[in-house]
């Protein structure tokens, strides 16, 4: 699923570690998200927006294909 | 800024690492242990290594707070596991089969050993299907 949540990282001057540290996942998780390689669960959605003080329609694009139809 | 390096799911990463990293020295040392003549000892590495590993491993994800795993990782092993019982079963089943079909027709006698295979194969399935009643059942 597209999303911008390496653009929201970067404005916030957090690296994937700092992120992954603050929703309690591991560096590579933050990493594939980004890359739209995996779609983070509905609990970690609403961590990372709560993170971010946004909501999960703001971070992730619905529209955009599941993580497993982009391979 | 908040540290990086010891929050749960990193610490339960490199938990993971290292307790994969053991299981490695016990395989390794057992096979080690037949190359070099040393049976026994590489057998006593790998009993101590892997039953330490998997003790280890039941005392971290039932009785500590560690996270061994993300929900990412979780989902590797899911579909990783799946995978494996889907060509279990594609390919498994059709050798199963032909066995069976060679045997019956007095082409091939099973020997023992293959029998014990086919056991183990058939046992594998039992024990899919217990434990997907149980997790259906608590769903």
């Amino acid at each position: 699923m597209k999303n911008d949540l390496r653009d929201r990282r970067q404005r916030h001057d957090l690296s994937q570690a700092d992120l992954a540290a603050a929703v309690d996942v591991t560096r590579q998780t933050i990493n594939s998200i980004e890359r739209g390689r995996y779609d983070p669960s509905l609990e970690l959605a609403f961590d990372l927006a709560d993170h971010f003080d946004c909501r999960i329609g703001d971070i992730f694009d619905p529209n955009s294909p599941p993580a497993d139809a982009t391979g | 800024m908040s540290t990086t390096q010891d929050h749960p799911a990193h610490r339960g990463q490199r938990y993971n690492r290292i307790i994969m990293a053991v299981f490695a020295v016990g395989i390794v040392s057992f096979f080690a242990g037949m190359l070099l003549d040393q049976t026994f000892v590489g057998l006593v590495v790998y009993a101590v290594t892997c039953l330490g590993g998997i003790a280890t491993l039941l005392y971290l994800q039932f009785a500590s707070s560690v996270q061994l795993s993300d929900e990412r990782e979780q989902q590797l092993h899911e579909r990783a596991s799946g995978t494996a019982i889907m060509i279990a079963t594609y390919v498994g089943l059709p050798v199963v089969i032909g066995f069976y079909l060679l045997d019956t027709l007095g082409y091939y006698a099973i020997p023992p050993v293959v029998w014990g295979g086919i056991y183990a194969y058939s046992a594998l399935f039992l024990l899919w299907g217990v434990v997907y009643t149980v997790v259906r059942y608590n769903a």
